[in-house]
């Protein structure tokens, strides 16, 4: 491999893009995993490709869109939940499948949208653009400012609703939030690896470091850790060989769970 | 004298049919009162009704002279569920659990492993929740219900899983805080062991609830067959 390549600026941007991303994903994904909602982040991707294809039809900033759906997405599935005798999946289920219907109608009204739709569905890492920087710069620090001072009783509620509940912890606001940051990180992961991947790159870390730490203060560093060592293995293979650089990242992480699991399930022997 | 809890005309029905009818409770502060009825009785219904946890149809409930709001139950009372609605893969130590606790807590002194102390439970300090046996589990919630000063003990089957030296030291522990801490303690058991005829009984029987002394509860209801 030329390291010359380190120099180009879509090289660099990509590496910083994998480094936010890996840093955002790891501190939403440990929810995700440990609120048993790992069919939520695949929901909201499929979901937004409605955001996605109103975007391309009315020519405006697709993601913005997306971003809008997922948040009404993780709004709509968060109310029902509270108010229906369904269960979560059946609910994720129903309501993704609408979003992604009225997608699908939408596109088939554009013309000419292939090309673009095939970088969202698939990433382009390598095409991340300063903008897209910026907002997961802004979103890794507002999300990282809201767990550093609702750390306890995010963790209280997602850990044990009905005694965070009766310790008077508004649980009902926090599943919202969570659900809604969330939401906002699933669209922020699809310009890397594409809506079809992004629930590995938010689940592989968290599912991993679950199964490696000894206690709950290691679950998001862990997680962390495993995220960026992932993501930039996956980079630089792609780089190296050629290949495409979401699936190299998602290769990587698959692996690295298979490890884990395979240590912890050897070491608690 | 204001009521610890106070339910009146209280109607709680699940799906039109009536779990509980025309339920009225008083519990002074600072008593100690044990709850029995049989398996489906509705036990755990009612308290989760009192608690805001459950909706009832008719009737009011207040805690401490006002309505059980989510900031009055979180003043107000600590509760051990029967059964505790968590993931035991979480992957949580008890001294986090403990400590995760503490800080929802206004007033809460003591250090996780005074509180893990007082039911000889600090070698479990460190293991995660899924390490432990049913016992273990039973004795950190239940040392997790018992921090902070909140003037009101609901405890639903505190004796399920331990041993019976465990049963002892709890049986001891709550006697020292109602006597010491004038705590309200209301005890949902089977256990009819740890009750003397003088105590404070109430039976939840038909959808009715019946309250006296444990004597005359237990030969006016025949509770031997529960």
């Amino acid at each position: 491999m030329d390291l010359d390549i380190f120099q180009t600026t879509f090289t660099q941007r990509a590496i910083l893009g994998a480094l936010l991303l890996s840093l955002l994903t790891s501190l939403w994904g440990v929810f995700v995993v440990l609120k048993k909602q790992a069919f939520l982040s695949d929901a909201v991707a499929h979901a937004s490709i409605l955001g996605i294809a109103l975007g391309l039809y009315l020519g405006f900033y697709p993601l913005y869109l997306a971003i809008v759906i997922a948040v009404i997405f993780a709004i709509a599935l968060t109310y029902l939940r509270n108010r229906s005798i369904q269960t979560n999946d059946t609910l994720i289920g129903i309501i993704y499948s609408f979003f992604f219907a009225l997608g699908l109608i939408v596109i088939s009204r554009t013309t000419g949208v292939k090309v673009d739709l095939d970088s969202y569905l698939f990433g382009s890492l390598f095409g991340i653009s300063i903008e897209e920087i910026t907002l997961l710069f802004i979103l890794l620090g507002i999300s990282t400012i809201y767990l550093a001072r609702n750390y306890k009783q995010v963790l209280y509620s997602t850990f044990d609703p009905e005694n965070a509940y009766l310790q008077g912890i508004n649980v009902k606001k926090n599943e919202y939030l969570i659900n809604i940051f969330l939401s906002i990180t699933v669209i922020a992961a699809i310009k890397a690896v594409g809506l079809i991947m992004l629930s590995a790159l938010l689940l592989a870390p968290a599912a991993t470091a679950r199964n490696l730490a000894n206690k709950f203060s290691q679950v998001i560093p862990i997680a962390a850790i495993i995220s960026i060592i992932g993501s930039l293995t996956g980079l630089i293979a792609s780089l190296s060989f050629d290949l495409p650089a979401g699936a190299s990242i998602v290769i990587v992480l698959s692996f690295i769970f298979l490890l884990g699991n395979i240590f912890s399930a050897y070491s608690h022997k | 004298m204001i009521n610890a809890i106070e339910v009146k005309d209280l109607k709680i029905e699940i799906n039109d049919r009536a779990i509980i009818k025309h339920a009225d409770l008083t519990l002074a502060p600072g008593s100690l009162t044990y709850f029995f009825g049989s398996n489906g009785s509705g036990k755990t219904t009612l308290v989760k009704a009192i608690l805001g946890l459950f909706p009832f149809t008719q009737g009011s409930v207040f805690i401490n002279g006002k309505s059980n709001t989510q900031e009055t139950i979180a003043k107000n009372v600590s509760y051990l569920p029967q059964n505790p609605n968590i993931d035991r893969d979480f992957p949580i130590t008890v001294g986090e659990m403990i400590d995760l606790a503490c800080s929802s807590h206004r007033h809460c002194p003591l250090s996780v492993n005074d509180h893990l102390a007082t039911f000889n439970s600090t070698a479990i300090k460190n293991k995660k929740l899924n390490e432990l046996s049913g016992g273990q589990l039973q004795k950190a919630l239940i040392i997790r219900t018992l921090i902070g000063d909140k003037p009101i003990l609901i405890l639903d089957e505190p004796f399920n899983h331990l041993d019976h030296n465990s049963e002892a030291q709890l049986v001891e522990l709550l006697k020292n805080i109602h006597e010491q801490e004038k705590r309200t303690i209301l005890i949902i058991t089977h256990d009819r062991s740890i009750v003397n005829d003088n105590s404070e009984c109430i039976l939840l029987m038909h959808s009715h609830l019946h309250s006296g002394k444990a004597e005359e509860i237990i030969n006016k209801h025949k509770l031997e067959v529960i």
